[in-house]
């Protein structure tokens, strides 16, 4: 559990670190990336939140 | 994006049809469902299973989030890949970004004036109902031919580089 979690977190750090830079270098419509952006990171801060609390009480 | 010329202007910025990109987003959401689907139906599974699922409930549900959570990131690598292949008209040339991979890209580009001829087809009804279609444009170039594979609205495209060649030869 300890791995997968750390490993999952690995995962998203680095794949959002190449997301973003993509966003950010090529860019053509600013407003719709913007949205694409938020959505993304809401979701995932929803998600991730979740995990940690599922890890937490699946740890106990 | 790209880096234009002095005095030059984009016309039209153009991408493959949304189609293919909502059919794979309907396969990841399907294969992210997949786990909670399993909960759901967890009475009609077979009782090994059953018991694996009711006795590391918490486990499972933390394990099904995390597999949520990567869908969510590899959706929007596969959206960002469609979103980075483009396809641009300028006053003085066409680029076409063909976004391979999100570390590879292939960067054509062809001045209007060397366009020797252009057409569009568009192939079986879905195509014609969703209006998306491939263009081909001829050049006197080293490239001899540019194919622009599934775009949305094919005959925009066509008559947007048509109009900006005449305006290219006239100037």
């Amino acid at each position: 559990m300890d791995i997968s979690s750390w490993a999952l977190l690995a995962f998203f750090v680095i794949a959002t670190i190449i997301l973003n830079y993509h966003w950010k270098k090529y860019e053509v419509d600013t407003m719709r990336v913007r949205a694409t952006r938020y959505v993304y990171f809401t979701v995932s801060a929803v998600l991730i939140t979740v995990s940690a609390i599922l890890f937490y009480y699946a740890s106990l | 994006m790209i880096d234009l010329y002095p005095e030059e202007k984009i016309i039209l910025i153009e991408r493959k049809h949304w189609l293919p990109i909502s059919i794979e987003g309907l396969s990841f959401s399907m294969a992210g469902i997949l786990p909670f689907l399993a909960i759901g139906i967890a009475d009609s599974l077979p009782q090994s299973i059953k018991l694996v699922i009711d006795h590391y409930r918490l486990n499972y549900l933390f394990f099904s989030s995390a597999w949520l959570l990567v869908i969510w990131v590899l959706f929007f690598m596969a959206w960002t890949k469609y979103y980075l292949d483009i396809f641009i008209v300028t006053t003085k040339r066409i680029v076409d970004i063909n976004q391979i991979s999100l570390f590879s890209r292939d960067v054509s580009e062809m001045k209007l004036e060397h366009i020797q001829d252009i057409n569009y087809k568009v192939n079986g009804l879905l195509a014609s109902l969703m209006k998306f279609g491939d263009v081909h444009i001829q050049s006197a170039g080293e490239k001899n031919e540019f194919v622009i594979r599934n775009i949305s609205n094919p005959d925009k495209l066509c008559e947007a580089i048509s109009k900006q060649h005449l305006e290219s030869l006239k100037g």
